[in-house]
């Protein structure tokens, strides 16, 4: 079992209450070459609340992670496992909100198991999702108000009072409400769209937002702008945010939590303050030392050696011993899980038999002003 | 406002300029229409034994042709389209001994009636048989569909008209095989005209509509794949709209856009297809009537349709240009529009 058990795992300061449960999560597609693996045995829970960063190179699985939460893996690609959604208490669920999926008696929900129509009710009004082509989500011969009308009516929510929260949303994330309502998407900035989305995403007041590469193709400063709008609607409204992205940098501020990805798998998990500064992976220690910045010696930064792992033919035992400077014979051969490092509360878990010796021996320096808040 | 009033006009001057060139033909073209005219009026009347006044030969000629070999081509061409505009006069058909334009305009709702259903037809098979080829991607319906099209496409429509003749017209005696409508009928609005003026016209339409649906179905096809494969299309299905709106106001409506210019256009092509098909199937509309016209050569007859056809072509462009600011909104008065 690679993760405790959430309910149980404590801290003093805060109750963490699982939101979503990923558990032997794989993705497969049938290629020409073989079967490819691109979410290979994923396990993860994600606390109700939080923001969880997800961040690894490309191709490294970030995408179909956040397609596998809403069950939404595009054809060929075949999703096994199990993910759980585990809904608030049904007291707290706005008026609007069909009855929440507890028909089995248990208030939680097989989202790999549901029919098309349930499916069609939790994408939305439960779990939400921002794409990754944020530029191309909007159809182009419709008015952006024409989006938000047609999704109220599908999910058959009450249109005045869903309007009525767009204002608020529109108001949260600085959009003018008449002026973006009225035009094309053609007719919006980069980031208006991008803030557009949101909203969009957000119209039927779901639990959970999935961001996947959200602030890709936007200037830093829109960047930075969208993630401190994140953070307040988060606390406005409660939502568990999953932000997938490559750029570490941009959500060190911003996360609860960082998972980092490999190979298709999570490799290292934990609160961006110990995960940053002292990572125990090979691999993250590699990848940030592969971060560039603008104090820091061209010396410093080291790309890491060799090439990422075909998904048809995936390294057996650890998938990153081909590329680790500590790899021996046992990370050949058995496939390390994701267990606790530090005091083992929970807060910091890595998927390495050597982590004490990648600390020792693998340096890194951070530099980016955001990750020396944490 | 600005858009619009440009394209009207460049529009008259494609016109102007297309009748211009026909125009010269007429007069340049040695042993040419007016020429001939001259000389068929010259040897009657050698033959009858009358004067050869070559002024009074002119002025003749002028009547039959709204065109005066005597004045020069610039003046000529001012007089011939005054005269169009002015008093709707295209010159006397000689075969049919009416005003041309009284002829053409007699002709004209019949061709509009077989043209304007069978490209309508056309338009929505294509863009049906587009979609449902792209919906069923790599499927058998799909295969089998572009099967169908191709060969579709590959016959030409003159002869899937001649065949349909033989088999619907002849053989079954299903359909009757020339004509507008009955000779029976009373034209007006009685069942027996309505009837059958949908009979005589069915295999006009028909054979239209095979010119109309099968080449532009493979580019629906493939504009269709492209949008399936969009972002706003997958973000449009996790919202959990209903598949029939995603497949109309997504799918279709995005996948027109490249096409709607090229089947707009189309329609000159079909009303010129007009010549053959109204020939095949003896249905005195516009294209019959030129067909005819050259045979008999009735030089005033035949510029005429090629006056009505040219205008029919600006027009299309036209109305192309004009709308497809209404289905696109990025293009048309993109500049007039508040962008930020």
């Amino acid at each position: 079992m690679a993760i405790g058990q959430p309910q149980q795992s404590t801290t003093e300061e805060e109750t963490r209450d699982t939101i979503l449960e990923v558990r032997n999560a794989r993705v497969q597609f049938g290629m020409s070459r073989g079967q490819a693996w691109v979410l290979n045995d994923v396990d993860l829970d994600i606390y109700r609340e939080e923001i969880l960063a997800v961040v690894g190179e490309s191709g490294s699985g970030k995408s179909m992670f956040a397609s596998a939460l809403l069950d939404a893996v595009e054809d060929p690609g075949v999703l096994s496992g199990d993910v759980t959604y585990y809904p608030e208490d049904t007291g707290t669920v706005s008026s609007d909100e069909i009855e929440t999926f507890d028909a089995s008696g248990s208030n939680s929900v097989d989202v790999l198991d549901l029919t098309t129509s349930e499916l069609d009710r939790l994408r939305w009004e439960e779990i939400s999702m921002v794409f990754q082509g944020a530029m191309n989500s909007f159809n182009p011969t419709m008015k952006i108000l024409h989006h938000f009308h047609e999704t109220i009516r599908a999910h058959n929510a009450v249109m005045e009072e869903r309007m009525e929260h767009v204002r608020d949303l529109f108001d949260s994330l600085h959009l003018d409400f008449e002026r973006v309502m009225k035009s094309y998407p053609h007719e919006l900035s980069g980031g208006m769209k991008q803030r557009a989305l949101i909203a969009l995403a957000l119209v039927l007041e779901p639990d959970v937002l999935v961001m996947d590469e959200p602030t890709a193709a936007l200037d830093l400063l829109m960047q930075r702008s969208i993630i401190s709008m994140l953070r307040n609607l988060r606390d406005e409204f409660g939502l568990t945010i999953v932000f997938i992205t490559h750029d570490l940098s941009l959500v060190a501020g911003l996360a609860d939590r960082i998972g980092v990805m490999y190979a298709f798998e999570f490799i290292e998990v934990g609160k961006p303050a110990s995960l940053l500064k002292d990572a125990a992976h090979p691999y993250t220690r590699a990848l940030l030392r592969s971060l560039p910045s603008l104090t820091s010696d061209l010396d410093e930064m080291k790309p890491i050696a060799g090439s990422r792992p075909d998904p048809v033919n995936i390294p057996t035992g650890c998938s990153y011993h081909p590329r680790c400077p500590i790899a021996d014979d046992r990370c050949e051969i058995e496939d390390p899980e994701l267990v606790d490092v530090d005091d083992g509360d929970g807060d910091h878990q890595a998927a390495c038999f050597y982590t004490d010796q990648a600390r020792a021996e693998l340096e890194y320096t951070l530099h980016s002003e955001s990750m020396e808040d944490m | 406002m600005r858009y619009y009033v440009q394209r009207v006009f460049q529009a008259i001057i494609t016109f102007v300029g297309g009748l211009f060139l026909t125009y010269c033909l007429y007069r340049l073209m040695p042993g040419g229409p007016v020429q001939a005219i001259v000389a068929d009026i010259v040897s009657r009347r050698v033959r009858q034994g009358r004067p050869v006044d070559a002024q009074e030969i002119g002025a003749q000629a002028e009547r039959m042709t709204g065109i005066n070999p005597e004045h020069g081509i610039l003046e000529g061409f001012y007089e011939y389209v005054f005269n169009i505009v002015v008093y709707q006069d295209f010159g006397r058909s000689i075969g049919f001994a009416d005003p041309v334009f009284d002829v053409l305009f007699r002709a004209m709702p019949w061709s509009l009636f077989i043209s304007g259903y069978g490209l309508i037809l056309g338009f929505t098979a294509t863009v049906l048989i587009g979609t449902l080829m792209a919906w069923n991607e790599g499927t058998k319906t799909d295969s089998g569909l572009t099967v169908f099209v191709l060969t579709m496409n590959s016959i030409p429509y003159y002869v899937g008209a001649i065949f349909m003749l033989v088999v619907l017209g002849f053989e079954w005696g299903v359909l009757p095989t020339g004509g507008r409508y009955p000779q029976s009928a009373e034209p007006g609005f009685n069942p027996e005209f309505m009837i059958g003026v949908a009979k005589h016209g069915a295999m006009p339409i028909l054979s239209t509509f095979i010119i109309g649906f099968a080449g532009g179905s493979l580019g629906m096809r493939a504009n269709t794949v492209r949008i399936m494969g969009s972002d706003y299309l997958r973000s449009a299905r996790l919202r959990g709209l209903s598949t029939n709106r995603i497949l109309t106001r997504y799918l279709a409506r995005n996948a027109i856009l490249p096409i709607y210019t090229g089947l707009v256009i189309g329609i000159s092509g079909v009303f010129s297809s007009g010549v053959i098909t109204e020939q095949i199937f003896q249905y005195p509309g516009v294209g019959w009537y030129m067909f005819e016209g050259l045979q008999l050569q009735d030089y005033p007859l035949i510029m005429g349709g090629f006056v009505f056809f040219a205008g029919l072509t600006v027009i299309a462009i036209l109305i192309a240009d004009l709308t497809y600011g209404l289905i696109d909104p990025r293009a048309g008065d993109a500049a007039s529009r508040e962008s930020f």
